[in-house]
């Protein structure tokens, strides 16, 4: 994939963490990975068809999980990544896809889509995207760690 | 009373190959145009059911003839047929108020269905409740392909928004007039043997038997929203490649989404599929 393609989705992660309360967001490395990704712990999963096809990934661990669905829900407490914990991390995946969405197209790449976000809970399990390079980028958001997967074409 | 169908297409051979498939399916042909030139006056003079229209003609084109003609007739229902098939195409089609798109040479089931689609015995909301089979069918006969027999166990079950995965599980995000997922959960020896039998080869790397989870995923999705598309142009269902996760037993949510759960057994083991969309589509179409 065209590694320029990145800097719109990594805008997108900047724009939105401080939307949900986030005070500092700071990039860490990128990478081009060719292996497979490990979980570590969640990830959401989010489709994208149209111009780019392919899948962007918000990875974290279990505990980051759980603090990330509580800034959703207005700092209430989440003790336990139920149901209504997944689908708080899994809109944050939402806001985050459809932001990039959107500035993807005002830079040319018209009718892309992205599709309900999945929640793929289960630690060392791999992941494997059909595109020829993956990037990563990790963000530390206020001392949380996220991987951004990201691999379209 | 047989519906009577208007037929535009400034090619000879089309019109009459098209006009034996309607014949055969038990529609009548209310009159034949070599343009869309004079399709208003006809229309109004013939008052067909539908008008079958080719897109690219000389002089006025079929965009443009079906323009003028929903101007005059907002309800007229119109279905193209052209060798030139594309989504930005199809999108146009739908923008003009076109009930089907349909590429040429069409297969006399499709124009069938097509055309029961464009006359409202086919609503998008049974084709939406009823997905599951045509999954389980396409996935039966995609496997029979590689000499694999596998069938549903039984009807699907409604699981909700979440499953546990198993084996090797391509997940691919669907878009359209209503978005989604399919799934398809398949062990590693499984998936092994799958590519072993497609392949025909004695042995395989795990890399390829997970990969052939995604192909076998990414080949029945396709073929099935394919089709529904090709019934029901406004569907304009696309696919996702497809995403793999393997290696440990996972939890997969899609909390927007409602769950269809199909279980298989064949001659290679079990394995299962799952198809959902999201949750409020069925609600939004029957308002």
């Amino acid at each position: 994939m065209d590694v320029n393609l990145i800097n719109p989705i990594l805008t997108a992660v900047v724009n939105v963490l401080p939307m949900i309360g986030f005070s500092k967001v700071e990039r860490q490395g990128l990478a081009i990975i060719r292996e497979e990704m490990i979980n570590q712990g969640v990830i959401v999963n989010i489709s994208v068809v149209g111009d780019l096809k392919g899948a962007i990934l918000i990875g974290m661990d279990l505990d980051t999980a759980r603090q990330v669905a509580s800034k959703m829900m207005m700092g209430m407490p989440v003790a336990e990544f139920n149901e209504l914990a997944q689908s708080a991390v899994g809109e944050l995946g939402n806001m985050v896809c459809a932001n990039a969405v959107t500035i993807l197209s005002n830079s040319g790449y018209q009718n892309m889509d992205i599709s309900p976000p999945a929640i793929i809970q289960g630690v060392g399990g791999r992941v494997k995207l059909l595109t020829p390079q993956v990037v990563r980028v990790s963000f530390l958001a206020d001392g949380l760690k996220l991987d951004i997967c990201v691999g379209v074409v | 009373m047989e519906k009577r169908i208007l037929l535009v297409d400034d090619s000879l051979v089309s019109l009459k190959l098209t006009g034996k498939i309607l014949a055969a399916a038990g529609y009548a042909v209310a009159g034949q145009l070599s343009s869309a030139d004079r399709l208003v006056e006809t229309y109004e003079r013939l008052k067909p059911d539908l008008v079958l229209m080719d897109v690219y003609m000389p002089g006025v084109d079929g965009f443009a003839g079906c323009r003028q003609l929903r101007e005059k007739f907002p309800d007229a229902r119109v279905v193209f047929l052209s060798s030139m098939q594309d989504e930005i195409k199809e999108r146009e089609a739908i923008a003009l108020g076109a009930v089907g798109y349909l590429q040429k040479p069409v297969a006399a089931d499709k124009l069938q269905d097509a055309l029961r689609a464009a006359f409202g015995d086919f609503s998008l909301f049974e084709a939406l409740a009823g997905i599951w089979p045509m999954f389980a069918e396409e996935m039966t006969a995609t496997l029979a392909g590689y000499g694999i027999s596998a069938r549903p166990e039984g009807d699907a079950e409604e699981i909700g928004s979440s499953f546990s995965a198993r084996g090797i599980c391509a997940l691919i995000g669907i878009n359209g007039l209503f978005n989604g997922s399919f799934a398809l959960d398949v062990d590693l020896p499984q998936a092994r043997e799958i590519a072993r039998r497609a392949l025909d080869e004695d042995q395989v790397s795990e890399a390829e038997a997970v990969d052939m989870v995604g192909e076998l995923a990414n080949v029945v999705a396709g073929a099935v929203l394919s089709r529904l598309n090709a019934r029901e142009v406004r569907y304009n269902f696309r696919l996702s490649p497809p995403a793999i996760y393997y290696g440990a037993d996972s939890t997969i949510g899609l909390p927007q989404v409602s769950l269809q759960l199909v279980r298989f057994s064949g001659d290679t083991g079990r394995f299962t599929m799952a198809i959902g969309f999201k949750k409020g589509a069925k609600e939004w179409m029957s308002t």
